[in-house]
């Protein structure tokens, strides 16, 4: 660390040229079209807090987001563990089935969704054969959490993956010869050595997840209608690019307050400590 | 592009340009993913024009009808420059910047009309555009051509309604006579004009629209439309599994359903809302002079037959019609039979409302 000190700011220097141009400038222009455009004052502001609209889809968005969060999380951990702790071949397929659906184009996975959850799609039709009425599973919640966890969870995955392959499977025996029980063996060794990996996938999958509009826009119903739909319909269709500059700045604050209130609980911190431990490899 | 500073942008210019740099450098971006930077100087040999498209079949079934033959013809090349964003957000990004993607693009008409509203675009040049129905209304406009075309209408699976579906948008409000789950497009257009429509206004009566009846009639459906779909292509699928049996679909879309797709799907014309999109030149486009040429040439009755042929957009110049197919003509939404029953949207009422009627919309659709 020490010797580094000198050599940092020059490391970072290119990274941090380009963050400005690509990002820092962008920003600044976008926070203050907020402001001007059509004219000056905080009449943007004041309409999207008005209208209601705006904050229902942005609650919306996050409460969605949030539960895609929790199942990648939930689907996400046995998965990763297992490709973890098993030999060769398990890994492999896991791995396999994870990233294939990664490397397909996301509109193909999301009309292959429409033809899986449709009304004469395998699903139904199965259900159908057991005499059971199929529910409705496509153009409303479940289609748009469904089509998002699919696209998310490699994400929960991979950053699962990456801390819990650094852990030491001796400590989890050890726990073991001790005479702790499975279950309290990996509530107290195992978890909190993976909780880096928690930590940086569930803000990756969220913070990504309210970004979303194609998936939750082609398998959602008419509820599901995410605040980047709504950027986008102002930038392209009714050209108000300073009201979209307002949802935007709107929807950066209450990302980062939600991602320094999870801080505050759970203390991201943690993930940056596994990035150290890799840096030492 | 060298010569990026049009005649005579004014200082206040500049700091439109200023402000709008952050978001039109994302816009720009995005658009920038097709086609070479050379644009050939203007003096030496005939040149080159760069052409906005949307990509994929669309741009295949353009480069067939109009720009490989166009080419062929003049020797001037055209570039295409693939982008979802053709529209008047774009042309205000190319002002804003003097970075211009492209020559000429076709946008939908409430676009154009956002267009002309602000004064973002060249006025066609009528000494060089001759070809085409020179109706006016229908296809030759001040600072536009129209070239293909697109209607709202009403469709049903024939194999469901067999003794006949909705003729009306009355028709597929009555859940009673004709039940099913339905599908609209998720936009405040045809949904608001059919809910009135159903409601008993007359076209010529629609505009401007009432919004709060519109809405009190779109609550009486809410719940047997089952998809509110994104795109044309998401509704070919919906009707072809049956996750809806009636409503309403893009024309062109409707017919690829029928033609391509082999759905039983049919389409009931009456109460149709005809939709053309135009040809545009934005101001300060550096090949504006070959734009025009290619226009003229895009307009004229053999090329638009051959593009409706691959896209199924029906040509806004009548006399392309005898030279299509007849399967394929008696499904184009210009075919006079189908025409005649339908009415043009009020693009104008449109592009100066969209954002108060769209705020509305959006809040009833998601309550």
């Amino acid at each position: 660390m020490t010797r580094g000190r000198l050599a940092t700011p020059l490391l970072v220097a290119p990274a941090l040229a380009f963050l400005a141009v690509v990002l820092f400038y962008p920003l600044a222009r976008t926070v203050e079209q907020s402001f001007t455009d059509p004219t000056t004052g905080l009449e943007n502001y004041r309409h999207l807090f008005a209208s209601g609209v705006y904050v229902r889809v942005l609650l919306t968005t996050l409460l969605v987001s949030g539960l895609v969060t929790g199942i990648c999380l939930l689907l996400g951990y046995p998965l990763a563990y297992t490709a973890a702790t098993r030999g060769g071949g398990v890994r492999a397929l896991v791995l396999a089935a994870v990233m294939i659906p990664f490397w397909t184009s996301l509109l193909v996975r999301t009309y292959a969704w429409q033809v899986i959850l449709g009304r004469e799609g395998p699903i139904a039709s199965l259900l159908d054969a057991v005499g059971v009425a199929a529910p409705q599973l496509l153009y409303n919640r479940i289609g748009a959490v469904v089509g998002m966890v699919y696209v998310m969870l490699p994400f929960m995955v991979l950053s699962l993956y990456a801390v819990m392959r650094d852990v030491d499977p001796s400590l989890l025996r050890a726990a073991r010869s001790l005479g702790a029980p499975a279950g309290r063996a990996f509530r107290h060794v195992y978890l909190p050595q993976t909780l880096p990996g928690v930590t940086g996938g569930v803000l990756l999958v969220f913070v990504i997840s309210i970004g979303f509009y194609v998936t939750p826009a082609l398998l959602g119903g008419r509820k599901e209608v995410f605040i980047a739909e709504l950027i986008q319909m102002n930038v392209t269709e009714t050209v108000q690019w300073g009201f979209a500059s307002a949802l935007g700045v709107v929807l950066l604050l209450v990302t980062l307050a939600l991602l320094a209130a999870y801080d505050r609980l759970l203390g991201a911190e943690s993930m940056f400590a596994a990035g150290r431990r890799e840096g030492r490899a | 592009m060298s010569h990026h500073t049009p005649h005579d942008r004014r200082v206040s210019r500049r700091e439109t340009l200023q402000l709008g740099g952050a978001l039109a450098l994302g816009l720009t971006g995005l658009a920038g993913c097709g086609g070479g930077g050379s644009s050939g100087g203007g003096s030496k040999g005939p040149g080159v024009v760069r052409v906005g498209t949307w990509g994929g079949d669309y741009t295949a079934a353009q480069r067939k009808a109009y720009f490989a033959p166009f080419e062929a013809q003049t020797g001037i090349k055209v570039e295409t420059v693939e982008s979802a964003n053709l529209n008047a957000a774009a042309i205000k990004a190319f002002e804003a910047t003097g970075n211009f993607q492209w020559d000429v693009t076709d946008i939908a008409a409430g676009e154009y009309q956002t267009a002309v509203d602000h004064g973002w675009l060249e006025s066609i040049d009528y000494d060089v555009v001759k070809a085409g129905d020179k109706t006016p209304e229908r296809q030759f406009k001040q600072y536009g051509v129209c070239a293909e075309s697109i209607s709202d209408v009403i469709v049903y699976r024939s194999d469901v309604f067999r003794s006949g579906g909705p003729r009306s948008w009355a028709d597929v409000w009555d859940t009673g006579a004709f039940p099913g789950p339905r599908l609209l497009w998720k936009n405040p257009y045809p949904a608001l004009e059919g809910a009135l429509l159903a409601d008993g206004v007359a076209p010529q009566d629609l505009y401007p629209l009432d919004l709060d009846r519109a809405l009190k009639r779109l609550d009486a459906i809410k719940d047997d439309v089952a998809v509110w779909f994104e795109s044309g292509s998401q509704s070919q699928q919906v009707i072809a599994n049956k996750n809806a049996v009636l409503g309403s679909m893009w024309s062109g879309r409707a017919a690829q359903s029928r033609l391509v797709d082999k759905v039983p799907v049919e389409i009931s014309w009456n109460q149709g809302i005809y939709t053309p999109s135009i040809y545009v030149v934005p101001k300060g486009a550096p090949n504006a002079v070959n734009a025009m040429k290619l226009i003229d040439f895009m307009a004229g009755a053999k090329p638009l037959a051959r593009f409706a042929e691959l896209t199924f957009y029906g040509p806004t110049n009548l006399k392309s019609l005898p030279h299509i197919d007849p399967a394929t003509r008696k499904l184009m939404n210009t075919d006079e039979a189908n025409l005649s029953v339908q009415f043009e949207r009020d693009h104008a009422y449109w592009a100066r409302n969209l954002d108060a009627v769209t705020e509305r919309f959006t809040a009833w659709l998601t309550s």
